[in-house]
């Protein structure tokens, strides 16, 4: 569980009035229909003094550090109440930073978890993954040290050790606007209308990234996250979430890389099966460095020729074009 | 410090992280003749 909303705005108010008003006017607002936000902050360093003053004011140790899930090699984990946007997500993190002093982005020291509602299927997962590894603006070759947290091996919601996880089973807050269509026929034509429910359709199902690091990784992972889980509860962005799911599986199989999408990228369960988990483990952190080296080293050959193009510039690209296209139905409605 | 090797390539040493080209500030080529900077010229007062 998390503190209040109004707690943390209160608190921030102090150090950045004018971006807390900002915040505070956007914070439930949902953006193209874009699921929402919740963060979590992990921070590795051992030196705990940057969030002692944040957290003594937000009611102390007990209250605001009592979620018994972290990052292993993290000294502490903020859970932070979720916001309805990716933007209204950074603007919380750079109050944050204000408060603290510490850059937020960019830091070795911080891992910046974003959660999405619901629970994509294992596919869906390593498209998320794989998505986020390549989309970033930072390319990084992760080891299971950097990933492994608390319910790693729990013996209730295990969850492995992977760059995506579900959700332990706690709560989720439903009151961020989810848009749902239905079709109808008009003179002999079938059209999609877009109906805004008020609540999410999940009861506490979540997909978690756990290794996010910059404005850019947040903004893909919400992107993606939106996409991903409307193509599987037929949402409003049902059709072009498919549309994604195909092109970034099209795009993997001209690098030979979509019998990857194969690997464990979710451990799906709750029950702990020790040796099970350990060979899943290894499949899935494999995987997930094969591609980044063959990123790597596509793009090292590139930059040697003095050219463009390859893996990373076709991601970027894919997730400018779904990004564009959200936008254009969302005021084309 | 990682290594990749892919058919065909040398392998190639790969740090921990590295900044996606991608999203890297692209360097704009400057003037290939560098500008002059202004100069006045002296005015030549009649004698």
């Amino acid at each position: 569980m998390y503190v209040p909303f109004s707690k943390f705005l209160s608190v921030l108010n102090v150090v950045c009035p004018g971006k807390v008003e900002e915040l505070a006017c956007s914070c439930l607002a949902v953006e193209y229909g874009c699921v929402p936000v919740g963060l979590k902050v992990q921070y590795l360093s051992r030196n705990q003094k940057p969030f002692t003053g944040l957290i003594a004011a937000l009611g102390g140790n007990i209250e605001v550090l009592k979620n018994r899930y972290k990052n292993k090699r993290a000294s502490l984990c903020l859970v932070l109440p979720p916001v309805g946007s990716a933007r209204a997500a950074i603007l919380f993190l750079e109050c944050l930073e204000k408060y603290t002093g510490i850059p937020f982005f960019g830091n070795p020291d911080i891992q910046i978890q974003v959660c999405s509602p619901g629970r994509l299927g294992n596919r869906d997962a390593g498209i998320l993954t794989l998505g986020f590894l390549l989309g970033s603006d930072t390319l990084r070759m992760y080891n299971l040290g950097d990933l492994s947290t608390t319910f790693a091996f729990d013996q209730d919601v295990a969850r492995g050790i992977r760059m995506v996880i579900y959700d332990g089973g706690g709560s989720l807050v439903k009151e961020f606007e989810w848009w749902d269509c239905c079709t109808a026929s008009y003179s002999f034509k079938k059209i999609k209308y877009r109906i805004v429910r008020e609540q999410l359709p999940f009861s506490y199902e979540r997909t978690d990234v756990l290794a996010c690091s910059s404005r850019v990784d947040i903004e893909n992972v919400n992107l993606m996250a939106t996409l991903l889980v409307h193509a599987m509860m037929g949402g409003y962005w049902q059709d072009i979430g498919l549309g994604f799911a195909k092109d970034m599986t099209n795009l993997l199989l001209r690098h030979e890389l979509a019998g990857h999408l194969d690997a464990p990228w979710v451990h799906t369960e709750d029950k702990l099966d020790i040796h099970k988990l350990f060979h899943a483990n290894g499949l899935f952190i494999d995987a997930m460095q094969e591609v980044g080296a063959y990123a790597l080293d596509e793009a090292e050959r590139i930059r040697k020729r003095g050219g463009t193009g390859g893996i990373l510039y076709e991601v970027s690209n894919l997730l400018r074009k779904y990004r564009l296209e959200m936008v254009r139905q969302s005021y084309a409605y | 410090m990682n290594t990749a090797h892919q058919p065909g390539s040398q392998p190639i040493d790969i740090p921990g992280s590295v900044p996606n080209p991608v999203h890297e500030p692209r360097q704009v080529p400057g003037p290939a003749n560098p500008v002059k900077t202004p100069t006045r010229e002296p005015v030549k007062e009649p004698v």
